[in-house]
């Protein structure tokens, strides 16, 4: 197999790592463009954290390669690879203040004194942690101490930026904020960014492209819109955001226009690689785009007949459970003030959205 | 006001007077503080004033300490003795706790037991093993010389070579255990961290891995020292009466001189010593953990 990298891509070619029975890697191919701010996300136990120590170098992979601007770098020690890291838990030298943690990478480097310096400063001005250089890691806060694993991880300049679930033992608030920091951080610097995270959100917000994990595989690629938008398979419109589900068998197809049958009666749906008539298919569809009608209409092309179960009210809008006959409890967000009617446990309400409004899915 | 309220609680726990369920406390544990007093503190200190009092009261015998030139031989030994055990030792140590702590679980295990198991052996039956394998007619010699390696057999037992050997040996699994703990205590990624940042394994080791096991190191050594000043039996049996350490000569003192106000002198001075060096140490960490307790 050749490496058809362009200048500086890292190149994941089919990457595999075994745990006696268990793919933690399974099978892994992966490009990422320099600069490029890329996300794995997936449930924990999915493989992130290996597929990360594998680039890093500390885990040895059993199969596949990774090559960086062309190079092999498969079996590069960690300590070659010239790539920053931020650890779960931050793994601060303890016995080091804050000024010499970020000063470590550049000191075995043997940069010159004065270089060594001037970089500390930069890095430590660049998170706002000057102020607190001759500190012991254990006298700052969690955010703190996230602030100084990142100064030290760019300290010396790296080409990559690995960061594992970096904002993990953060509280909730806090996350938010360091998250823009991140985000602002990797503008600034225009290093590439892979970044490991459980967090849909965090993904959402700060990548431009995501990698969704699932079970050592790649589940899907793509920009968050993308992912949002268009997810291939059942995994992925679940993980990323919530999904109803409605199952049905092709009826016939006209004008890339799909008549599937359900249990609870005929849905269109647009696409444009319909499976062959007669086969299963599963419709995807995000909460947001049903609306509830009273009456059946005519300018929003489906419409399914169910029941009010329970309603939660979330600020700027209701979400609402609803019981379809035959497909089960479908979730519907809509509007506070279109949802007023409905606030009735046991009403009947017909759900209604547009053919393009849902998407094809696969089983998985 | 919070750390206040917690020392007040942290200072009734160490002294449980008032409530009633203290005072049975107190009724079970006072058979063991009367049986220390009479056992332990009074015989101490009876010694302390025989050193004040024998043959004339006064600070004589603790005078003598410093200027009888026998005793200072026999002090200086047993400093010189005492610091290569505790250098070997500990040095020693560290590579099997390093070994051990890298260990995947099942080989920790067996090393573990192979470690612990001294410790059920007596002081005595491993001298005298020593001694079958370094006396001149023992394993080690008759091996060298069966294949003409030497001529004439080394002499390893009743000096201090043979003293050194036996303390280290057994020495060596008590200055594993605080060094054990203390690398049990780092936090793998942080060797990861300091990979991944460009340090080399030696220099990971260097910097990060050894400064972090400096209270263990610390430890080590002043256990191992204090432990040490106190050996007897393995200096009498593979020192064969060339080296004499401090333990012998008191009891040589006490038994055939019969100065007993000079061997309690001499007795009184160690244990100030060694009380001052477990103070070191209690300061420096804590016991309990060090020892690889709960
Ligand atoms: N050193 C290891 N030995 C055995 N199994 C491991 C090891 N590291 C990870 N695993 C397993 O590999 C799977 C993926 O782990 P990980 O990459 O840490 O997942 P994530 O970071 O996505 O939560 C998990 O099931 C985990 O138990
Ligand atoms: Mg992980």
């Amino acid at each position: 197999m050749t490496m058809h990298d362009t200048q500086g891509d890292l190149c994941i070619e089919n990457l595999v790592k075994q745990y006696g029975n268990l793919r933690a890697v399974d099978d892994v191919s992966l490009r990422i463009r320099p600069g490029e701010f890329l996300t794995l996300l997936g449930p924990s136990g999915s493989g992130k954290t290996t597929l990360l120590m594998m680039i890093a170098g500390f885990v040895a992979a059993d199969a596949g390669r990774i090559g960086l601007g062309g190079r092999d770098i498969t079996d590069l020690a960690p300590e070659q690879r010239n790539f920053g890291m931020v650890f779960q838990g931050y793994a601060l030298f303890p016995h080091l203040s804050v000024r010499e943690n970020v000063a470590f990478p550049l000191k075995i480097r043997r940069r010159p004194k004065s270089e060594v310096e001037a970089a500390v400063k930069t890095a430590l001005d660049r998170v706002q942690m000057t102020h607190l250089a001759d500190r012991l890691p254990r006298q700052l806060s969690g955010g703190q101490q996230q602030r100084v694993a990142l100064a030290r991880a760019m300290s010396f300049q790296p080409s990559l930026l690995l960061l594992d679930e970096p904002l993990g033992a953060l509280d909730r608030k806090l996350r938010v904020d360091v998250q823009m920091e991140i985000k602002k951080l990797h503008q600034e610097l225009g290093t590439t960014f892979i970044y490991v995270t459980h967090d849909q959100e965090e993904a959402l917000s700060m990548s431009d492209r995501i990698v969704i994990f699932r079970q050592g595989r790649i589940a899907q690629i793509g920009t968050p819109s993308e992912l949002y938008d268009q997810p291939q398979s059942r995994f992925v419109a679940s993980f990323l955001g919530e999904s109803d589900f409605i199952a049905g068998t092709v009826q016939s197809i006209d004008g890339g226009i799909a008549r599937i049958a359900t249990p609870a009666g005929e849905i269109l749906q647009n696409g444009a690689k319909h499976p062959s008539i007669g086969s299963a298919i599963t419709v995807a569809l995000r909460p947001e785009k049903i609306a509830l009608l009273a009456q059946p209409t005519a300018d929003r092309r489906n419409c399914l007949p169910g029941r009010i179960i329970a309603w939660r009210y979330l600020g700027g809008h209701l979400s609402f459970e609803i019981a379809v006959e035959g497909i089960g409890p479908i979730r519907a967000e809509i509007a506070a003030a279109e949802g007023q009617p409905f606030l009735q446990e046991g009403k009947r309400a017909w759900l209604a959205w547009q053919p393009q409004d849902g998407v094809t899915v696969t089983e998985e | 006001m919070a750390t206040e309220v917690a020392a007040g609680t942290s200072r009734r726990k160490l002294l449980p007077i008032g409530n009633r369920q203290d005072q049975v406390y107190w009724l079970f544990v006072l058979p063991v503080l009367l049986c220390l007093l009479v056992f332990f503190l009074l015989p101490l200190f009876q010694v302390f004033w025989i050193s004040l009092s024998d043959p004339a009261v006064g600070p004589d015998n603790y005078i003598k300490l410093f200027d009888n030139r026998a005793i200072k031989r026999v002090v200086l030994t047993t400093l010189r003795i005492c610091t290569i055990t505790t250098v070997f030792s500990v040095v020693i140590g560290y590579m099997i706790a390093f070994t051990v702590a890298i260990a995947p679980p099942r080989t920790r295990s067996m090393l573990m037991f192979a470690i612990l198991v001294p410790f059920w052996m007596s002081v005595l039956v491993r001298a005298f093993a020593w001694v079958t394998l370094l006396r001149s007619e023992g394993v080690i010699n008759s091996f060298l010389m069966s294949f003409g390696a030497i001529s004439t057999p080394l002499s390893m037992t009743n000096n201090e070579f043979g003293v050194l050997v036996g303390m280290v040996h057994y020495m060596v699994p008590y200055a594993v255990l605080p060094l054990l703990a203390s690398m049990d205590g780092i936090n793998p990624s942080l060797i990861a961290a300091s990979r991944g940042l460009g340090a080399g394994p030696v220099q990971s080791f260097v910097k990060i891995f050894m400064p972090l096991t400096k209270p263990g190191i610390f430890a080590a050594l002043i256990l191992v020292f204090i432990m040490t000043l106190g050996f007897f039996v393995t200096p009498i049996i593979l020192g064969g009466g060339n080296t004499v350490m401090i333990a012998e000569y008191i009891t040589v003192q006490m038994q055939q001189t019969l100065r007993w106000g000079l061997a309690s002198a001499l007795a009184t001075a160690l244990l100030v010593v060694v009380l001052l060096l477990i103070g070191a140490l209690s300061r420096s960490m804590d016991m309990r953990k060090m020892l690889g307790g709960g």
